[in-house]
């Protein structure tokens, strides 16, 4: 079950690969959209991302969708450890 | 409180990290419950507390991508997930998100862009509380049909559902699958045996239509429809339904941290308290009935409903306070709705391990 579901999360990295060649078919975003956060004053962390939102978005957006697959997953695994579902549930009202 | 705040560097506002934990939670526990993203709690929620709009909407799309991994695992563990229904009602519905989108953008070049808002925003009311109030009067009078045979039948345990099921039957689903157009698909999962695959296009095409047209994830759309269209028991209706949320909001996720209006630290914190709250609501399905959840989704959509007519008052009576009240009526129906899934969460829980201690008899195949 596990694996099948690890399987499915990979679709849909491939899914998100699509777009990302998407975007670089299309070119430079929306002048618009390319607001930038202040530095000044950051550090660690929070530095590291307002760095990166300004100067490559495409990279933040990676870096923000993955941050969440990664998380995801690895609750999911720590959750399936834990939890095992005693029998299906009732499917009729 | 001021200790508990952090700086937020992409939205650059200070923000509450309990806030945004118990946020999380709450939304965590009701999407997992209901199949639903919850982006209708967190969007205003996160929006009257600081966060500029397109920020709210964007950090609230990435968190329920993460939250919905979580609810759509443990659906997928209790045998929640028709995968097959999952996928058809995805292609379908993007599809009938594009002609909605089209739809709105021919009302906006003829009506201007507050004629569109006060169109979309009375279409959302109604279709919230004509669907709030369906699903409400459906319980109400399956309560009644199953008390008046209580009285009547002589062994109520074990005959009296399996009567209404046979009046259910006659319903609209069966009277949808009974349709004969080439070509035929089941739904094992689902326990549709047959039904025709433009049945099933065209619901949720519509679906679509209404998401693309009010601007929503959709999963309070499709979370009725399957089950009063389809006849998908309300548990599978729920996990096939966040099946699609996780779907669906992975690319909506993708493309607002590309235009950057994603703030990923909220996200992250939002995730930690959603992912816990996803494993109670979830878990939550496991033992409340699913007329239960049908009631309870009914009156949180109807309050959702409400909120959208206070925030409708805030332009007509100059207002803007309305604006806030409408976030906090969703708030507060949000934590409330919460602690009744939580409560009937731990009371099944015990009354569970009770009758297993005591050997009751009774109880097996109650949970």
């Amino acid at each position: 079950m596990f694996k099948k579901f690890f399987s499915r999360c990979l679709l849909l990295l491939c899914f998100l690969a699509t777009n990302i060649c998407y975007l670089f078919a299309e070119g430079k975003p929306a002048t618009e959209l390319n607001k930038t956060v202040k530095v000044e004053g950051l550090t660690g962390l929070n530095l590291f991302l307002a760095q990166t939102y300004n100067s490559n978005r495409l990279l933040f957006a990676v870096i923000s969708t993955g941050t969440i697959v990664i998380l995801g997953v690895i609750v999911t695994y720590i959750v399936s450890l834990f939890i095992k579902p005693a029998g299906h549930a009732h499917k009729e009202e | 409180m001021d200790i508990f705040n952090i700086y937020l560097p992409i939205a650059e506002i200070q923000f509450n990290v309990i806030l945004l934990f118990v946020l999380g939670f709450c939304v965590g526990v009701l999407g997992g419950f209901f199949g639903v993203g919850g982006g209708w709690i967190v969007t205003p929620t996160l929006n009257i507390f600081g966060f500029p709009m397109d920020y709210a909407i964007g950090t609230d799309i990435t968190y329920i991508f993460g939250t919905s991994i979580v609810s759509t695992k443990i659906h997928s563990g209790l045998g929640n997930i028709d995968w097959k229904l999952g996928i058809f009602s995805i292609v379908s519905s993007v599809i009938g998100v594009e002609v909605g989108a089209q739809f709105i953008m021919y009302l906006g070049k003829t009506y201007g862009t507050e004629g569109l808002d006060s169109i979309v925003r009375w279409s959302f009311i109604t279709l919230l509380i004509f669907l709030g109030s369906f699903m409400l009067y459906d319980y109400f009078v399956v309560q009644k049909r199953l008390s008046e045979e209580e009285r009547k039948a002589d062994d109520p345990k074990q005959t009296h559902i399996s009567r209404i099921q046979k009046k259910k039957k006659t319903a609209l689903p069966i009277r949808l699958q009974s349709i004969r157009l080439f070509p035929m698909v089941s739904f094992k999962t689902s326990g549709i045996k047959s039904v025709s695959f433009w049945i099933v296009f065209v619901i949720f095409f519509i679906a679509g239509v209404l998401q693309g047209f009010l601007g929503v994830g959709g999963g309070f759309i499709k979370m009725p429809a399957m089950i009063y269209l389809l006849g998908v028991p309300t548990v599978i209706a729920v996990g096939t339904d966040l099946f699609n949320v996780l779907i669906t909001s992975i690319y909506g996720g993708f493309t607002y941290a590309i235009k950057g209006r994603v703030e990923l630290i909220a996200a992250v914190i939002m995730f930690f308290g959603g992912a816990l709250g996803a494993i109670f609501g979830s878990t939550a399905t496991k033992y409340v009935r699913g007329y239960g959840i049908r009631l309870l989704f009914a009156i949180m959509i109807i309050v959702a409903g409400g909120s959208v007519v206070i925030k409708q008052l805030e332009k007509p009576l100059g207002m803007p306070i309305f604006n806030d009240i409408s976030g906090y009526v969703v708030v507060g129906a949000a934590m409330l709705m919460t602690s009744v899934v939580l409560w009937k969460l731990i009371s099944s829980y015990y009354k569970l391990k009770k009758s297993e201690i005591g050997f009751d008899p009774d109880s097996i195949g109650k949970h």
